[in-house]
């Protein structure tokens, strides 16, 4: 909760950081990912999606070189029981607003990663959206969140 | 309908519908119990029994870590958020006390998908998060029972083609040397809560200890 208010209090701060722009007012920020195995075959990416533009966008999913395929899947909680549920139409983010893909919440996994993800490596992962945007987004492999506003520094 | 087909109707209609709704009920709220499991109480020993295999291929069961102060935490190696998410926590945990004291915390991870995950694969996994991570599976039976001693629900979901996830209990249970539930760490509590739950566990652990060795002297 506090980190959530660290990071809408200061957009710009993080925006020169690990952030990236796929269309004017669109912001993909601190994007990162864990650790993984290939032969276990699954990885996930988390990152902040915000819409300053005037129009919702809708992200639909996405791609990248280290993985067969990404889709956009979203951890639920319910009573103490962990689920995980498909969102295959996507997710849209509101004008003046923020999507955020973190732990427990919404993801987007990665399919059959090609190689280990090792902590300290980055690749790219390039978001689509329905306007027919597509935007590609450094990530950071990280045991841990990184901290808002430094994540490619470190 | 004459009076013997009436009687005959009752007699036989009523006990049936009720038997009927009787087991509906009974269907209706076996269901409900799967969804939500049952809650689990505070101060009540858990965790007892099981039988399992550890990541380096030993077996042990629940005498093995008992009088330990323990970390328990039901999970799969093909989760890719919510299992990652809470071993990452318990990693940021156990770096958050001080070594002795981090030394006196068995960590479990224990897989609910027997199908997929060895000792092998989960070695090269648990290892990633900490090195003094646990990570415990079995077959089928063992790990149903695992999960029944923890009062914890797991389930598998076909998601197309052979490929599947589980849905499980993503509580950390934390239990106390004396084989009670003291509660669950919550992922999205800060770190230094959770560390100051062990310390309190691990401080009535030091005090038991204490008071058996002035009993025995």
């Amino acid at each position: 909760m506090k980190r959530r208010t660290f990071v809408a209090a200061l957009p710009c701060m993080v925006a020169s950081g690990a952030s990236a722009q796929a269309q004017p007012g669109l912001f993909a920020e601190n994007a990162w990912s864990r650790p993984a195995l290939a032969r276990i075959g699954t990885a996930v990416v988390y990152l902040s999606l915000r819409n300053g533009g005037s129009q919702p966008v809708r992200l639909l999913g996405g791609s990248t070189p280290v993985a067969e395929r990404v889709e956009i899947h979203e951890s639920v909680v319910e009573g103490r029981v962990a689920r995980m549920r498909a969102r295959p139409g996507g997710v849209v983010v509101p004008p003046g607003g923020v999507i955020r893909f973190e732990p427990s919440g919404l993801h987007l996994m990665l399919i059959k990663p090609a190689a280990d993800l090792k902590a300290g490596q980055g690749f790219t992962l390039t978001l689509n959206f329905e306007n027919g945007a597509t935007f590609a987004v450094p990530v950071q492999v990280a045991m841990r969140e990184p901290a808002a506003g430094h994540g490619a520094a470190h | 309908m004459n009076r013997r087909t009436l009687l005959l109707a009752l007699g036989v209609g009523v006990p049936a519908g009720s038997a009927l709704g009787w087991g509906l009920s009974e269907w209706m709220l076996r269901s409900k119990r799967a969804s939500a499991p049952r809650s689990s109480g505070m101060q009540q020993p858990i965790g007892s029994p099981f039988a399992l295999v550890d990541h380096t291929g030993q077996r042990v069961t629940d005498a093995t870590y008992a009088g330990q102060v323990r970390l328990v935490f039901f999970g799969f190696t093909h989760c890719p958020d919510v299992c990652p998410t809470g071993l990452g926590y318990i990693a940021e945990v156990l770096d958050g006390l001080a070594p002795q004291e981090a030394a006196a915390v068995r960590p479990l991870f224990i897989s609910v998908d027997a199908g997929r995950d060895s000792p092998e694969l989960l070695a090269s996994y648990v290892t990633n998060f900490h090195p003094t991570l646990i990570g415990l599976t079995g077959t089928e039976e063992e790990v149903a029972q695992a999960a029944k001693a923890f009062r914890s629900y797991y389930n598998k979901v076909p998601t197309g083609g052979d490929s599947y996830v589980m849905e499980h209990t993503a509580s950390i249970y934390l239990v106390g040397a004396d084989d009670m539930l003291r509660g669950f760490l919550d992922t999205h509590e800060p770190v230094p809560t959770a560390v100051a739950k062990i310390r309190l566990a691990l401080g009535s652990a030091a005090l038991g200890a204490a008071k058996a060795e002035d009993r025995s002297s």
